[in-house]
């Protein structure tokens, strides 16, 4: 069998799997609501800290597993605000500058306090949706959008694919070692026409699989509504009373 | 005494819109507790027998029955609730992102009650030995266990026939065996089998009934001793005769059994009776 290192195999793993979806999502998103609205420092801070501590500690996902997920993000943020911390100017100016032929590359007081402000800001929203998404399996999170009444075409596609993505991953990864176990990737000539033909057969097999799947779901009753049995997850008065103080805690922390 | 005769096909035919006839003039009847091995070889027409018996594919000639009674276009959920299918691989049929889920799509198709689902989920999960994966996405399952899944997907239907198709392509000999086992106790409990195999071993070991296809049309239809012993209708149907079969006729050959020994099904049957043979 072979394991998939992703987001959604870290869910499944999660201790604090049990707690009920919409709990986890309320406080997910009022924290990131809390980030960005107030853009305060503190916040930020108390945010991507807190967030983390529950991932690691309560959820159980290891420590450099977590690190090497917060990398994707870092990576963006860091080419995103160098454009606001480094000013273009015809005259030396700020605390340090390069000369350039013609003009002067600087770097400003303000630009980098607004830089690190902004990253802290988008590293605590982002550490408070991984809260989120590493502790809930992707079919609860679908099964809460449909209870917040999205349109169950979209709840029922939304299930749909994410099934289907891991059924035709699986399909791709087999044609990829097929094709190069007969060195259809030995350089980029061939690596380009195998990938094309990969893509192109794909197509042809999902079209395939669609036809298959619509059969083995008429066999089984299915009269054009997907219909599962979701399991209920309760709200424990001890989990909801911790997520009303966490809020409490934050608001504190920007009222003073 | 013979039982009640539960489904019934008479004169199928059914072509998929390119010309050809995919089932031609298909004439099958299955009586209640029958465990019937179909046999045939790739694109004979097991696959679109199944699909019709099921009600998924309407036949464009010919009409099936179920208990006595013709199915018409408003009883086609009658008979996909009655006639369940194991479809041959699992990960096209398995399409909720959890087990539980998965084995409830069926159930809840039906209508059931919420509780009623939840407890015929349960049940469907404890005979497929699933109780721990439960909570578990299909995808990080292994192929035997998806293919416990998709059989778990049926049971909790609870239809009265079951049709499993080339359950063993995709197994190891362990899950096999489980599959086996599996099958015996459906039988216990009364429910009618229909099994496509290319494994004549396995359909001489299992089944009472064979039936046997070619070129879209039924060739052969008896006992399975009956026609797996017949070389002329083993090489119509692309067969092979079974391994303990040849084993009986080379010792019947080299008298070490007398003629007219009855057939053997298993390696237990044999010893018993070369025991019978030399010792009594």
């Amino acid at each position: 069998m072979r394991t998939i290192n992703t987001i959604d195999s870290y869910a499944y793993e999660s201790r604090i799997k049990g707690i009920n979806p919409g709990l986890k999502a309320i406080v997910a998103m009022a924290a990131l609501l809390f980030c960005i609205g107030t853009g305060d420092v503190l916040v930020s801070v108390s945010v991507f800290l807190s967030m983390g501590i529950i991932t690691i500690f309560m959820g159980g996902l290891s420590v450099w597993k977590y690190l090497a997920l917060l990398k994707i993000p870092v990576t963006f943020l860091i080419l995103g605000t160098a454009a606001i911390v480094v000013g273009i100017s015809h005259v030396p100016a700020g605390r340090f500058y390069i000369t350039m032929p013609g003009f002067y590359l600087y770097l400003s007081d303000g630009g980098a306090a607004l830089a690190a402000r902004l990253i802290l800001k988008a590293m605590a929203a982002v550490s408070a949706m991984y809260m989120l998404v590493l502790s809930t399996p992707a079919s609860e999170i679908i099964n809460l959008l449909g209870k917040l009444h999205v349109p169950k075409l979209i709840s029922e596609l939304m299930n749909l694919i994410y099934r289907f993505i891991f059924v035709m991953m699986d399909v791709q990864i087999h044609m990829k070692q097929a094709a190069e176990s007969r060195l259809g990737y030995h350089n980029f000539l061939t690596s380009c026409r195998s990938f094309g033909g990969i893509g192109a057969n794909l197509f042809m097999v999902s079209l395939k699989k669609a036809g298959v799947y619509y059969d083995a779901m008429t066999a089984r009753c299915y009269e054009g509504e997907l219909l599962f049995l979701e399991e209920e997850r309760p709200v424990k008065t001890k989990e909801a009373a911790a997520a009303a103080g966490y809020l409490a805690f934050l608001l504190l922390l920007w009222l003073l | 005494m013979m039982e009640e005769i539960l489904l019934q096909a008479e004169n199928l035919s059914y072509s998929y819109g390119t010309g050809s006839k995919a089932l031609h003039d298909v004439s099958l009847s299955v009586r209640k507790g029958e465990k019937i091995a179909v046999l045939g070889s790739n694109g004979a027409g097991k696959s679109t027998c199944f699909l019709n018996l099921n009600g998924v594919l309407i036949p464009d000639t010919g009409t099936i029955r179920y208990k006595g009674k013709k199915i018409g276009k408003k009883d086609l959920n009658e008979l996909r609730r009655e006639v369940g299918i194991v479809f041959q691989d699992a990960d096209n049929q398995i399409i909720a992102s959890t087990v539980s889920a998965e084995v409830s799509f069926g159930p809840m198709n039906l209508r059931l009650s919420r509780e009623e689902v939840k407890q015929r989920v349960e049940m469907a999960l404890k005979s497929m030995n699933l109780m721990m994966l439960k909570d578990r996405p299909p995808h990080y399952l292994s192929g035997g266990e998806k293919k416990r899944v998709s059989i778990a997907d049926i049971i909790a239907m609870e239809p009265e026939v079951i049709i499993f198709d080339e359950p063993t392509a995709s197994l190891d000999p362990v899950n096999v065996e489980i599959l086996t086992q599996v099958l015996d106790e459906m039988t216990k409990m009364g429910k009618t089998l229909l099994i496509s195999t290319h494994d004549v071993d396995f359909a001489y070991k299992w089944a009472d009934r064979a039936v046997v296809f070619a070129g879209g049309t039924i060739i052969a239809d008896g006992p399975v001793t009956e026609i797996l012993t017949s070389d002329l209708i083993l090489a119509q149907g692309n067969l092979k005769k079974p391994v303990l079969m040849e084993v009986y006729d080379s010792l019947v050959k080299c008298r070490i059994l007398p003629e007219m020994s009855p057939y053997f099904r298993d390696t237990q049957e044999l010893n018993q009776l070369l025991n019978r043979q030399y010792e009594g």
